[in-house]
C-alpha cells in the first residue's frame, strides 16, 4: 500500500511538531489554571503518558511487524471487534483533524485575518495537506525535515529576545499548595503526550527499524523540554495572569521591542507557527487516509485522501458553532478522549496480544513434548 | 439547508472527480465504490447547516460529561 521508506530520524522530525505545534500555543493557560504558577512542573508528568505510548506503541509494532494498528487489532482481538476498533480509532482521528484544522483557523482569523471567511482558511489548509499526503510518507518524512528546523530555531530566538523582560520571581511560590495542581495540570497535556500513538503508522515504513523506540522516546523528550521551556517564559513574563491569555506565547512576543526598532514580531511567529501546523496536520491526515484505506481493504490509500480531506473540514464545522466550543472541547473532552483511545486501549490490545502470544507458545512447546 | 456551502463543495467535489477518476482507471472496483461513496455523503452532509447540528463531536461530548465537570471544577 505504500511503497515509501522514512528514517526514524525523519520519523522523530514528523512526531515532534505533531505535538508541540499546537501545544505551545493553548496550553500553557489551560496548565496554568488548575497548576497556578507551577505550570512549568505539569509537562514532566504528562510526558510519562508520552513515555508510556511510545513504548506500547513500539512492542505492538515488535509483535506485528509491517503492519499498523488498523490491520493488527484484527488479528489481536477477532475480525468483528477489530474492525469496530479500528473505525472508533479512524473516527477519533478524522475528528479530532478537524478540530485541529479549526483551532488553525480560529488562530488565524482570530489574530489576523479577522475579515476572512473561516471556511476558506480551513479550505486552502487541507488542500496544501492533501498533496503532500498524496505525495507519500517519503515527501512527508523530507517535508518535516525541512521545515521542523525552520520551526524550532525562531521560538528559541523568540525566547532569547525576550530575555530583557524576564521577571524570574514570578516563579515564587513554588509548590504551595502541594503536587497536586501541576498533576491536575498535566491532564491536558497528557493528553496531547498521548498523540505520540500516531507512530504506529509511521513504525512499518522504518528504514532502521530498531532505531524506533530510541527517536520516539528522544521525540517525547524534545516535546517535554520544549514544553517546560515555553512554559516558563509564559510564566516569567505574564506572571499570575497566564491562565487568563487565549494564546499566551502570542501575548508574550508582543512584548518584544529592542532599541525602538525591532517589533511587533509577532506576525513572524504566526508565520512560523503555520509551518508547524502544517507538519502537524499532514501527520494526521496521513493518519486518517491510511487507516481508511487500510480498514477498507482498498489497493492504495490515495483514492481516498480527497474525500477524508472532505471528511476532515465537515468535522472542523459540526456541532462547533463557535470558537469557544472549540477551546472547551480542548479542555473537557480530547484529554480523556486521547489517552483513552491512543493510551489505555492500545495498552490492553498489547496485553492481550502477548498473553495470547505466550499461550500459543505454550500449546506448542507441550505439543512437542 | 445552506445552497451556498451546498454549491461550493459541490464544485469541488467534481473537480476532485475530474482529477482523480483518470488515475483510477487501473484501481479495482472496490476502491472507485469506496471513493465515490466517501465524496457522496460528504456532498450530503455538505448540504445541512452543520455548525448548529448535533453530531459525533457533540455525542462525544455528552459521553464524556463526569469528565468534563472535573475538569472544570
Amino acid at each position: 500500500m505504500e511503497k515509501g521508506k522514512i528514517s526514524s530520524l525523519q520519523m522523530a522530525f514528523m512526531l515532534y511538531p505533531a505535538i508541540v505545534a499546537t501545544a505551545i500555543l493553548g496550553v500553557p493557560s489551560i496548565t496554568a489554571k488548575y497548576a497556578k504558577t507551577d505550570l512549568w512542573l505539569s509537562p514532566i508528568f504528562a510526558a510519562l503518558i508520552g513515555y508510556l505510548t511510545v513504548y506500547i506503541a513500539y512492542k505492538l509494532h515488535q509483535l506485528y511487524p509491517k503492519q499498523t494498528v488498523i490491520q493488527f487489532s484484527e488479528k489481536i482481538i477477532g475480525r468483528i471487534p477489530g474492525k469496530i476498533f479500528g473505525f472508533l480509532l479512524l473516527f477519533f482521528y478524522i475528528q479530532n483533524t478537524g478540530l485541529l484544522v479549526r483551532g488553525y483557523a480560529e488562530f488565524v482569523v482570530g489574530s489576523f485575518l479577522v475579515n476572512t471567511p473561516i471556511s476558506v482558511i480551513m479550505a486552502s489548509m487541507v488542500l496544501l495537506c492533501a498533496f503532500i499526503v498524496r505525495g507519500g510518507i517519503e515527501v512527508l518524512g523530507r517535508a518535516a525535515q525541512l521545515f521542523v528546523p525552520v520551526f524550532i530555531f525562531p521560538i528559541f530566538i523568540l525566547i532569547i529576545l525576550l530575555i530583557p523582560d524576564l521577571e524570574f520571581k514570578n516563579i515564587f511560590p513554588v509548590l504551595a499548595d502541594g503536587i497536586m495542581p501541576p498533576i491536575k495540570g498535566s491532564i491536558v497535556p497528557g493528553g496531547w503526550f498521548s498523540e505520540f500513538f500516531l507512530m504506529i503508522f509511521l513504525l512499518p515504513f522504518l528504514v532502521d527499524m530498531k532505531k524506533g523506540i530510541k527517536s520516539g522516546m528522544m521525540s517525547v523528550f524534545a516535546v517535554m523540554m520544549t514544553l517546560i521551556v515555553v512554559n516558563l517564559t509564559v510564566l516569567f513574563v505574564l506572571g499570575p495572569t497566564t491562565s487568563t491569555k487565549l494564546y499566551p506565547l502570542m501575548n508574550v512576543s508582543r512584548y518584544i521591542s529592542i532599541a525602538d526598532f525591532f517589533e511587533h514580531v509577532e506576525s513572524a511567529v504566526m508565520a512560523v507557527w503555520i509551518v508547524g501546523a502544517f507538519v502537524k496536520i499532514s501527520v494526521f491526515y496521513y493518519a486518517c487516509a491510511l487507516g481508511t484505506a487500510q480498514w477498507l481493504n482498498l489497493s492504495g490509500y490515495r483514492p481516498v485522501v480527497w474525500p477524508v480531506g472532505i471528511f476532515i473540514v465537515i468535522f472542523s464545522l459540526w456541532s462547533l458553532p463557535s470558537s469557544v466550543d472549540v477551546s472547551r472541547n480542548d479542555v473537557t473532552v480530547f484529554p480523556l478522549q486521547g489517552i483513552l483511545m491512543q493510551t489505555i486501549i492500545p495498552l490492553l490490545l498489547l496485553l492481550i496480544a502477548v498473553v495470547r502470544k505466550r499461550n500459543r507458545k505454550g500449546t506448542e512447546t507441550s505439543r512437542m513434548d | 439547508m445552506r445552497w451556498g456551502a451546498f454549491f461550493c463543495t459541490a464544485v469541488i467535489v467534481a473537480l476532485i472527480i475530474l482529477y482523480e477518476w483518470p488515475k483510477m482507471k487501473q484501481n479495482p472496483k472496490k476502491d472507485k465504490v469506496a471513493f465515490l461513496t466517501l465524496l457522496l455523503t460528504g456532498l450530503v452532509l455538505s448540504m445541512f447547516n452543520l455548525p448548529q447540528m448535533s453530531g459525533p463531536t457533540q455525542w462525544v461530548e455528552t459521553l464524556f460529561r463526569p469528565f468534563g465537570e472535573f475538569m472544570e471544577k
